[in-house]
């Protein structure tokens, strides 16, 4: 019997799927173009990102005065360049995605595992939670705390992090139960090992994939929240988000568009990468799907 | 069925109970004064203080305080905006039609195109048409609809002229009967284009692959062979069956659309509830804002047993499942 | 004259940028009234061979080629109109996996009237009403299954729609591809039973596909063992299963306990099914057979007519041939 060990198995399939398949090939380049910018952005922006110039709403390519460097992309209504925001506001964005997703990674799967795992009225009482949790418009409770709690980065990314696990807890209790079933979960209950040990050790672990999926695909979807909260005004106002520029560019559409276009593009590139990422992954864990390929 | 529907019920009434629970708890964990909370503005004068207290029991313990306002929200008091010094659900209730009429409509349009779309791809899944659609719909799930949306006015108002930037009538000509209506149509074919855009790819992709799902199915294989045509398989059989997912995910789609019709709404200016929603936050009108969160999680409780109900009926498996 | 000829049946796969050689030069004639079974384990080409004779295989993934000669018409060859006549009225099946075989959303009698429908396109409501309700009587079912959806019926009563629908028009031919591996013994037992009889009701010939030498050689009187995608051995079950020629079948008999044991998982034979994407230049069955010698895996054997229809395709048929019980 070849038993490779599930994670590594797992990665070599990512691997030779990757090559074959585009998007998800596409996406990681993506994300590590827009990684290695986040982390480069000290050493990659021409200004810094509050500095004031003199050039008030230059179009893209206009030089600095002084021999100061030229505007990339342009500067807005402040005279801040916006290629060096949109560098650091890439921080932002990225840090958002990672940690809110990260936590409702955790407590989905933690949930997800409990329910699947234990069972009986546990899991009724958890499934009927979630269930609720679906419908409640997650969104406006977003919106309505970070309004009442104030817009400090680390408060919306716990509240994003805390309103998107549902999803991850099914995901992760359809796994436990099938799992539970199987002859290695029985022999180590058989052999003594705590409930709570043979879930962190051996549910948990093998039931993961679903979960990476899509929590890549929650990266995605908390830089949106993020952005549209910065829109609506609720973004933290001591960093630098996209969601601002955008919300900022929106007076001057018609006198200088690209202080809206630029940092929207960059959204766009940014979800699109984890959403192309997140759904090449789940062709991996469910093949079948990909009959249309 | 009867079983599933009252359970379906009562994860709706819970699901508003919570709710309300939640913006009771939120107010008095917020950090600051919940004086402050409660009236909405920073200063509060003796008699809205006076009035408070009096209204929400503030002098009394926390359970009963949280009886006083559920028993509040039971007789339909949602709360009383000072700043704009008027009842909550009356300043909603003059929202509710405009952004009724941008988000039904936009629903309608993205189920109907994004569905046809999904269903025309997934019969020729593979093809050319199939792979820029599917590429579409990955660009506009990626897309933030505000943005979409300042995108749109860019082009189809500022610079081609074609369509108003914003608002939903023209105030100057202030047309009458007939020609308002079209003035309103006019005024709406960015928003409602822009949250159709957003919202079409989450039913393309539902109806695609629910067809290809469908098509792979076992009893497809026997229709086949028993030499029935293509087309009436297809309509009478594929459709029928790969069609209850989308039905089924109307409801859970719903608090999304109208979280899109908030930004739709602030871009375009468009006097709905979302754009009241955005003036509560600029304000901090918080009374406003909590009444706005218990009636949009009201609506979409009842949004979804209305979806539950129709789906029990579409789909006969419905009634052994608990 | 046999009612189906197959002839140099070839059916390839294409996945992704490789081919898969499934069924590779299948020759088989059917007389009628007969009840062939196809043998094999999963993998085998068997099922691929009775939907690719039938075009029911998407033409997107796979190619057919041979002749598949059916009551002198050639089925490969007909137009999809053609093809669509004959089907369920002359050559009907009946599906692995019954509790999928009808929509899950539209009630059994009325998918039955459908079918009826499509090749009796005038008939009277009462007609096909009448016709579906004494199909389901045959198979012994109640009439309340007529208003049931599929998922309030057993298995076993699913089972039993299928082949009531299959008989729907008296067809000549009845293909069962695993029709009744899902069910219990018990079950089946019965189900296979009906069939036989129902068989002799109908004058039907009847092909069997499955993985179980116990129901070929219980409801059978010839048999085709495949492997790898090619036919090994092919005759009267009464010679066949009673002195297996090749050391294929031989090993496929011991790895049963008897005849109406216990099915099991084929064990007898150490190692697995070769790469069916590459094309072998020796016996497929090499690799595994104990009696395999340098020519065996340099070169393709053919059929070779051992008695009355009775074919093997094995180069060491005088060698092994006492091997065997």
């Amino acid at each position: 019997m070849k038993k490779k060990h599930p994670v590594k198995a797992f990665f070599a399939r990512v691997w030779a799927t990757m090559l074959a398949n585009k998007q998800l090939l596409v996406g990681a380049i993506l994300v590590l173009i827009m990684a290695s910018l986040a982390v480069l952005a000290p050493v990659l922006s021409p200004y810094d990102p509050y500095e004031l110039t003199p050039e008030l709403m230059k179009p893209p390519g206009t030089p600095g005065s002084n021999g100061a460097p030229i505007h990339w992309l342009g500067t807005d209504k402040l005279g801040r360049d916006i290629l060096s925001q949109m560098l650091w506001g890439s921080q932002t964005s990225l840090r958002i995605g990672f940690i809110a997703a990260s936590i409702a990674a955790l407590v989905g799967t933690l949930i997800g595992g409990i329910a699947g795992y234990f069972g009986g009225r546990v899991d009724k009482v958890i499934v009927e939670f979630i269930n609720i949790f679906v419908m409640t418009p997650s969104f406006f409770l977003i919106l309505i705390i970070v309004a009442m709690f104030g817009s400090r980065m680390i408060y919306v990314m716990i509240v994003i992090g805390l309103t998107s696990w549902p999803g991850n807890a099914r995901l992760m209790r359809a796994q436990a139960i099938s799992l539970r079933n199987r002859t290695f979960i029985k022999s180590c209950q058989a052999m003594g090992e705590s409930k709570l040990s043979i879930m962190f050790r051996h549910i948990i672990p093998n039931g993961i994939f679903p979960i990476v999926a899509n929590t890549t695909m929650q990266i995605s979807g908390a830089i949106l929240t993020e952005a549209g909260l910065s829109f609506l005004g609720l973004g933290d106002p001591n960093i630098i988000s996209w969601g601002q520029m955008i919300s900022s560019g929106k007076s001057l559409l018609t006198k200088a568009p690209w202080v809206a276009i630029v940092p929207g593009l960059a959204v766009v590139l940014n979800v699109l990468a984890f959403f192309l990422i997140g759904d090449g992954l789940n062709r991996v864990i469910a093949p079948k799907m990909n009959a249309n390929k | 069925m009867r079983r599933y529907l009252l359970k379906r019920m009562l994860t709706g009434l819970l699901m508003v109970m919570i709710s309300v629970a939640i913006n009771f708890v939120l107010v008095r964990l917020a950090p600051g004064d919940p004086m402050v909370m409660l009236a909405g503005v920073d200063n509060p004068n003796p008699a809205q203080i006076a009035a408070l207290t009096e209204k929400f029991g503030l002098d009394k313990s926390i359970p009963e305080q949280f009886f006083i306002y559920v028993g509040g929200v039971l007789r339909g008091d949602f709360g009383y905006s000072y700043v704009n010094e008027r009842p909550v659900l009356a300043l909603i209730g003059e929202r509710v039609g405009p952004t009724l009429m941008v988000t039904l409509t936009a629903l309608i349009i993205a189920v109907a195109i994004g569905t046809l779309l999904g269903v025309r791809c997934a019969r020729k899944s593979g093809g050319v048409f199939d792979q820029i659609i599917c590429g579409l719909s990955y660009l506009f799930d990626s897309t933030p609809s505000f943005w979409l949306g300042l995108m749109l006015i860019l082009l189809f108002a500022s610079t081609l002229h074609w369509l108003p930037t914003s608002g939903m009538v023209n105030m100057r000509a202030g047309y009458t009967g007939l020609a308002r209506v079209g003035d309103i149509a006019y005024h709406l074919v960015l928003p409602v284009s822009t949250l159709a855009l957003i919202t079409m790819p989450y039913y393309f992709r539902i109806a695609r692959s629910s067809v290809l799902q469908v098509m792979s199915e076992d009893f497809i294989t026997t229709l086949r062979a028993t030499g029935m045509s293509e087309k009436r398989l297809f309509n009478k059989y594929v459709l029928r069956n790969a069609l209850i997912p989308t039905v089924t995910v109307v409801g859970s789609s719903l608090a999304h659309l109208i979280g899109g019709a908030v930004f739709i709404e602030t871009v375009f200016s468009w006097p709905g509830m979302g754009q009241l929603l955005y003036s509560s936050i600029s304000k901090r009108d918080y009374p406003l804002l909590s009444g706005i969160y218990l009636i949009i999680a009201l609506s979409i409780a009842i949004m979804m047993i209305v979806v539950d109900i129709v789906y029990s009926l579409i789909d006969p498996r419905i009634k052994y499942t608990d | 004259m046999s009612l189906l000829d197959i002839k140099h049946v070839d059916i390839t796969y294409h996945v992704g940028k490789k081919d898969v050689y499934a069924v590779q030069d299948a020759n088989m004639s059917i007389e009628p009234q007969d009840a062939l079974g196809i043998v094999g384990e999963s993998g085998s080409g068997k099922s691929t061979l009775a939907m690719g004779m039938l075009r029911l295989l998407s033409e997107r993934i796979c190619t057919i080629d041979g002749e598949v000669i059916f009551d002198g018409k050639d089925l490969l060859k007909l137009s999809d109109e053609e093809l669509r006549k004959i089907r369920w009225t002359e050559i009907s099946v009946v599906f692995q996996k019954s509790m999928n075989a009808l929509s899950p959303v539209h009630r059994v009698g009325k998918q039955m009237e459908d079918v009826y429908r499509i090749h009796r396109p005038n008939a009277s409501k009462e007609e096909i009403r009448s016709r579906v309700i004494e199909m389901l009587k045959v198979v012994n079912l109640p009439s309340r299954v007529y208003t049931s959806f599929p998922h309030e019926l057993s298995g076993g009563m699913m089972q039993r729609v299928s082949i009531a629908l299959s008989l729907l028009f008296n067809p000549k031919l009845l293909v069962l591809d695993e029709a009744t591996t899902a069910l219990d013994v018990v079950t089946q037992g019965q189900i296979l039973k009906e069939i036989m009889a129902l068989q002799e009701q109908f004058r039907l010939t009847r092909v069997m596909i499955t993985h179980d030498v116990s129901v070929v050689a219980s409801t059978c009187n010839k048999i085709a063992v495949m492997y790898a995608g090619r036919m090994l051995e092919t005759g009267y079950v009464k010679d066949v299963l009673v002195h297996p020629k090749h050391p294929y079948t031989q090993g496929l008999l011991k790895s049963f306990p008897s005849f109406n044991g216990e099915k099991e998982e084929l064990r007898g034979i150490p190692g697995a099914l070769p790469d069916l994407s590459v094309k072998p230049t020796g016996c497929v069955f090499a690799p595994r057979c104990p009696y395999a010698t340098e020519q065996c895996r340099t070169s393709l054997p053919t059929l070779q007519t051992v008695g009355n229809q009775w074919q093997a395709a094995c180069h060491q048929l005088g060698g092994v041939s006492n091997g065997g019980n």
